[in-house]
């Protein structure tokens, strides 16, 4: 229950983000610069509509991780919308249908692995688009990393696609590299608003520290974590040897003094000692009706 | 948990930076500390890919040896049976010898009660095993078994159900019958090789944020928080895999331990049940000479010698009750 209410929340928090600035972008000239750019909702609409039949398992899927998506589809149906012109506002509900719906619907059924493609692509778009308007005043070795980002990206797709990438990997390496690029964007748009030349390229150099420990403290974290599961194994593997090889041990003993009965039981030298011995034997597995002295014996046979 | 900033640290050098004055920092030697630091987060980036891999190769490894052992306790279990099979026979040798010599075949009969009833508990066994190896494979074919479970059930051979009732006893045959497919059940920890559950839904990252990078400062601010956060979860998903996996190691390593332990019990009662058919059936061509002797006629010797081989052919009898 609390995890869907999560989930609601979160969804009710995107939406409500995604809501306010579309209605800010939609004032802002980027808008434009995106449409001239690339076509962006054209591709993610493609991709949803090549993924609609709804997976077996799709409602097996983690509901956070669904509202996310249905978010996410959400936001690039309406948008999709919002470039064919027209603000918030002016939308009907049969396109509120549309944009609800669709994003319910594919939420469910794409493909984890298109998703995640898709995801990146469109941090990717974002990056280039936001290199454009830097490029005249920005260091140039942000704008060198940033197509870096960029390229690698694109590496990672084909690398995704031709399978020599985990999707795991795809992910993880994506979100640093877009985080990464967020960090040089945002520090360069900041400190060329308020800063001069000098406090630029500190506030740069400031903000590839900061990123950089970030990420160091973050795989320190993971490094913490899987170290203590290889030592915890390791302690494991000892503990078990120990309590394996302890009962073995006690088997062998155990197997010793049966050996020694036995020899005792079937000693062929002396038939006094063997009798004894077997009796020993018997009493040892015990057997009932042990045969204990000659008279008995006798009974045995005799009665 | 990952990506708490140390806003504290952070702040101490703000501090140091404005006390300093800020146009008087090093710039160059801030990137050449960023620079060493992406250095080491490559190593450590590598070091984690490599104990991630670690911890995937230990729990194949735990499965092979898992596999491993619970073949080498289904060929002891069955070498058991084949041996105690033929100790019958050696009882049944012994038998005959014996109630050639005595007077009193009743009495004989009275006294050979024990023995009787250790081979028929053992005969009995194996016609209940029978019935249950098929009452498993009726349930195996319901809608509750697993697939793998229900196979492994199907294709047992009745050998298998023998030697586990008669080494485990007839009260947990049902459930031993319904494990057999302890080998193919362990295929299911294979799911938690890789990323397990990572791979499923895109890490839960939102693509939404990336739109909301174009708005502008604000935007891309919300966007790299949102996106932190995704990382944050993404890591906390694989720290949490990790501990299902490492869990999931222990478990199977905990049954092959214990596997290894039952292995090496029925090893040891096999090796006890040769030793001593062995010794028995030597005993009994040595006393072969007796056959249909009058026991009275017989000397000490050869009346203790017989007391003897009765005596240990009740051990022989008395090892057919001892389960694992």
């Amino acid at each position: 229950m609390e995890r869907e209410n999560n989930a609601q929340f979160n969804l009710r928090e995107i939406l409500r983000q995604c809501r306010s600035t579309l209605d800010d972008l939609n004032e802002n000239s980027l808008v434009a610069k995106l449409r001239e750019q690339n076509n962006i909702f054209d591709n993610a609409l493609r991709l949803i509509e090549k993924y609609l039949p709804v997976a077996e398992n799709a409602l097996d899927q983690d509901r956070k991780e669904l509202g996310t998506k249905a978010a996410t589809i959400f936001l690039i149906n309406l948008w999709s919308k919002l470039s064919q012109g027209g603000t918030v506002a002016e939308l009907t509900k049969d396109d509120w249908r549309d944009v609800m719906g669709g994003a319910a619907e594919n939420a469910v059924s794409i493909d984890p692995q298109e998703y995640s493609l898709m995801v990146f692509d469109l941090y990717k778009r974002s990056i280039k688009v936001a290199i454009t308007p830097m490029s005249e005043n920005a260091s140039e070795s942000v704008i060198n990393r940033l197509d870096e980002i960029v390229s690698l990206m694109e590496g990672y797709d084909e690398a995704l696609r031709s399978g020599e990438m985990s999707e795991v990997a795809f992910i993880e390496e994506n979100m640093w590299l877009s985080l990464e690029a967020i960090f040089l964007v945002m520090t360069d748009r900041m400190s060329h608003m308020l800063l001069s030349d000098k406090r630029r390229e500190l506030a740069e150099a400031v903000s590839a520290l900061v990123f950089q420990k970030i990420r160091n403290q973050h795989y320190d974290e993971e490094l913490a974590a899987i170290n203590e599961c290889l030592e915890y194994q390791s302690k494991l593997d000892q503990r078990l040897t120990e309590r394996v090889n302890a009962y073995i041990d006690a088997l062998r003993d155990e197997l010793d003094a049966f050996d020694a009965m036995v020899e005792k039981a079937f000693d062929t030298s002396d038939f006094k000692a063997a009798f004894k011995g077997s009796v020993e034997l018997a009493e040892s597995l015990g057997a009932d009706g042990i045969l204990q002295t000659q008279d008995e014996v006798d009974d045995y046979f005799l009665s | 948990m990952a990506n708490k900033l140390d806003v504290k640290k952070i702040a101490g050098s703000a501090k140091d930076f404005a006390k300093k004055g800020i146009d008087k920092v090093d710039v160059d030697a801030i990137r050449g500390k960023a620079v060493e630091i992406k250095d080491s987060v490559e190593d450590k980036k590598d070091e984690l890919q490599f104990k991630l891999k670690e911890l995937d190769i230990q729990l194949e490894e735990s499965i092979n040896a898992y596999n491993e052992e619970y073949a080498r306790m289904n060929d002891e279990g069955l070498n058991l049976y084949i041996q105690r099979t033929r100790a019958v026979d050696a009882i049944d040798n012994v038998t005959e010898l014996v109630s050639s010599i005595a007077n009193s075949p009743k009495s004989f009969d009275s006294d050979f009660e024990e023995i009787n009833k250790n081979k028929l508990a053992f005969k009995g066994a194996e016609d209940f095993a029978e019935k249950e190896l098929q009452d498993a494979r009726v349930a195996a074919g319901g809608a509750g078994a697993g697939i793998a479970a229900g196979a492994a059930v199907m294709s047992a051979a009745p050998t298998a159900a023998m030697w586990i009732a008669t080494t485990f006893g007839t009260a947990s045959t049902g459930t031993a019958i319904s494990t057999l497919s302890g080998a193919a059940a362990t295929n299911a920890a294979l799911a938690w090789l890789g990323g397990g559950a990572l791979t499923a839904g895109g890490g839960g990252v939102a693509a939404g944020n990336a739109l909301l990078a174009l708005a502008g400062p604000v935007g891309m601010g919300i966007a790299g928080v949102s996106l932190l956060a995704s990382i944050a979860l993404f890591s906390r998903k694989r720290v949490l895999n990790n501990k299902e996996k490492n869990k999931e190691i222990e478990s199977i390593k905990e049954n092959t331990a214990a596997l290894k332990e039952v292995t090496e019990t029925i090893h040891t009662i096999n090796a006890e049940t040769i030793t001593l058919r062995e010794e028995l059936m030597k005993q009994f061509s040595d006393n072969m000479e007796l056959f249909g002797a009058d026991y009275k006629s017989l000397d000490d010797a050869a009346k203790i010698r017989l007391g003897a081989m009765v005596n240990n052919t009740k051990s022989l009898s008395a090892l057919f009750a001892k389960t694992v």
